[in-house]
């Protein structure tokens, strides 16, 4: 623990204004305004050697009206993963790239332009490369309904067996998710 | 899709008798539940003493085993395979995900119902299917042959334009270098 | 007049020979892995559902013509190599042209092979012509040596002279160096593991039989199994006394596939370069050795 709490004081020194807490044993949450992170980034490669990059990932705030992007962090030498998060705004959501501190954040942030439609400027080449014939609406955002979108677009079998209409009609009639 | 009833000639009778005996399955392992194919394959279960062995390309396979899901990446080139292999073939949906959906039946990028694309010979019921029940499967693909019934490739050739549109329907237009009516017409089938 | 029934019927024999030959290697192979197998006849069925195919892919008229190449030099080998009862042609032509026209086939898989244009095909088939660069040489080597040991190049005054002195006459006895040596070039030119890197199915998508199928992976296979006879016969009349009657020819072939069937189910396979060293290396030497004490 002595690493995890030499780090967070760091990080309060240097970042005044993000507020790091620690979760557990290597465990770090720091939350950053969006100005702050590619300095943040910057200075967590080159002065702290934390070199691997685990994953960018996006969570979506629908009540908040924001994203929130979370940059994973970890240092082979302290065995710690620091958590940097921030948000921005989800209805134009737009993001600058690291790119040129990291390599493979390329991937992720074509990965995360394809699911919930964000643009990384800098990031010459987000084209699709999961869903490649996909034309409706980035599909990880909380508004998109995939159960009703399968059903309008997808051909399923008719199958209504006697003894589910049965169960359906003497049970108290809940939702068929 | 209706089955051709076609009247047997006494050759296509004792030909059938023989050529059932001798299936070749293509491995391609299109999804999750192509993990059951090496048991099958393998001492325990041995599948070769019913003549169905493995093959690694599509022109000398007939059996086409869709393994699970389909995604709509995945099957534009299960339908380029497809079109690869020589006529008799026979696809098997196998586990529950080519029948109705399955485990992803709400899913936004997985196919419900297999025989909107490919014509199907067979289901296998099971998420995934043991060894035991591809083997018997297996033997009764092999009954079907044997009896004549076993036609359902005719029906791509028969209603290209319904497969097609389906197909179109789901992932654009693809070309597939294979001429399917030409065929129809070259080989008389 | 039976020298003509032998001409239309003598392939068909032979063909089922070695139909049986090949479904025996697969129940032995299914055997030593502790499962069943498929039965003897599994071969002819699988012949019988290729030719049988409704539909056809070709890639021209030279892929074709490869193919009638493939088959026809195969037959016109078959021909010249004597079985007890049939020894017509052997008098027009000794093992010289035996070893010659082996050659035809390989070329006409090569030039069909490559105008399917598929990668895979092209590696494959590169790599069987190393292959036959590796094992030609010890296997000339000891036809060289067996026509300075009898004094002829003909097959059936070989036959005969090793017959003449029974058990102890047999190249295998007179001459261990080269029998051995040409057991393991035998071995490399059958295509069993471990020089089986030509096919390696799971590799390169079975090489040069890549693209056939249907009719014309049933004209291969057809010549595969006339393939495993000539080249089993060759073996048997230079260097295991030919075969007085037809019974004991046939026990010598399934002996003798046996021997070969037991090393291909143990072993792996052997890289190319590796495979090609190795024959360059054990067999050539042992040829050498044998040609030296017949010379000296």
């Amino acid at each position: 623990m002595i690493n995890e709490v030499e780090l967070m004081q760091q990080f309060q020194k240097e970042f005044p204004e993000s507020q790091a807490r620690i979760k557990r044993e290597r465990r770090i949450e720091v939350l950053l305004p969006a100005g702050r992170l590619y300095e943040f980034a910057v200075r967590i490669q080159k002065k702290l050697n934390f070199q691997h990059l685990s994953a960018i990932s996006c969570v979506d705030w629908i009540d908040d009206g924001e994203y929130e992007l979370v940059y994973h962090f970890w240092s082979y030498e302290l065995n710690v993963l620091v958590d940097a998060k921030i948000r921005i705004d989800r209805e134009n959501p737009h993001f600058e790239t690291i790119t040129d501190l990291w390599q493979p954040a390329k991937f992720f942030e074509r990965d995360i332009h394809e699911m919930f439609g964000v643009v990384f400027e800098g990031n010459e080449d987000l084209e699709r490369y999961i869903l490649t014939e996909w034309k409706g609406p980035p599909p990880m955002r909380k508004d998109f309904v995939s159960r009703d979108f399968a059903h309008r677009f997808y051909h399923y079998k008719d199958y209504e067996p006697q003894w589910l209409t049965e169960m359906q009609q003497h049970s108290s009639g809940g939702q068929d998710e | 899709m209706s089955e051709k009833l076609t009247q047997r000639k006494a050759w296509d009778i004792v030909l059938d008798k023989l050529t059932k005996r001798s299936l070749w399955m293509l491995h391609y392992c299109t999804g999750c539940g192509a993990i059951e194919l090496p048991p099958t394959m393998t001492s325990r279960y041995d599948m070769e003493r019913f003549g169905i062995s493995a093959m690694v390309t599509p022109r000398q396979a007939d059996i086409l085993l869709i393994t699970g899901y389909l995604s709509v990446k995945t099957l534009q080139r299960v339908i380029l395979t497809y079109e690869q292999m020589q006529a008799p073939k026979y696809v098997i949906g196998f586990g529950s995900c080519t029948i109705n959906g399955g485990m992803y039946w709400n899913s936004y990028a997985t196919i419900k119902s297999l025989d909107q694309y490919l014509p199907v010979e067979l289901y296998i019921a099971g998420c995934m299917p043991r060894p035991e029940a591809i083997i018997s499967s297996f033997t009764e693909l092999i009954d079907r042959i044997g009896r004549g019934e076993a036609n359902s490739w005719q029906d791509y050739y028969d209603n290209y334009d319904f497969y097609k549109k389906n197909q179109e329907h789901v992932f654009g237009e693809i070309n597939t270098y294979v001429d399917i009516k030409d065929d129809k017409v070259k080989f008389g089938i | 007049m039976s020298t003509v029934l032998w001409i239309i019927f003598y392939p068909i024999i032979a063909f089922a020979i070695g139909v049986i030959l090949l479904g025996y290697g697969r129940k032995f192979n299914a055997r030593v892995q502790r499962r069943y197998g498929p039965p003897i006849q599994q071969v002819f069925y699988d012949i019988l559902k290729l030719m049988s195919k409704r539909t056809n892919i070709s890639h021209g008229w030279m892929h074709d013509t490869a193919l009638v190449m493939l088959l026809g030099g195969t037959l016109l080998t078959l021909y010249f190599i004597p079985v007890p009862g049939f020894d017509f042609f052997s008098g027009y032509g000794d093992f010289l042209v035996v070893m010659y026209i082996l050659l035809i086939p390989s070329l006409g898989m090569a030039l069909g092979v490559g105008e399917t244009a598929n990668p895979n095909g092209s590696i494959g088939i590169s790599r069987a012509l190393q292959m036959l660069a590796g094992y030609d040489i010890p296997f000339a080597l000891t036809f060289i040596g067996m026509a300075i040991l009898a004094g002829t190049t003909n097959f059936s005054e070989i036959i005969a002279l090793q017959q003449a002195e029974g058990i102890f006459g047999w190249g295998l006895m007179t001459n261990p160096f080269l029998g051995v040596a040409a057991l393991i070039a035998l071995h490399g030119m059958m295509g069993e593991k471990p020089f089986e890197v030509m096919v390696a199915p799971h590799e390169i998508a079975t090489g040069p039989m890549t693209e056939m199928g249907g009719k014309y992976l049933g004209m291969m296979m057809i010549q595969h199994a006339l393939n495993v006879v000539i080249e089993l016969t060759i073996y048997i009349n230079l260097f295991l006394g030919g075969a007085a009657n037809w019974a004991s020819y046939l026990v010598k072939l399934f002996v003798l596939m046996t021997l070969i069937l037991s090393v291909n189910a143990l072993f792996g396979r052997f890289r190319v370069d590796d495979a090609v060293r190795f024959m360059w290396k054990v067999p050539l030497v042992l040829a050498v050795i044998g040609v030296l004490i017949i010379i000296l």
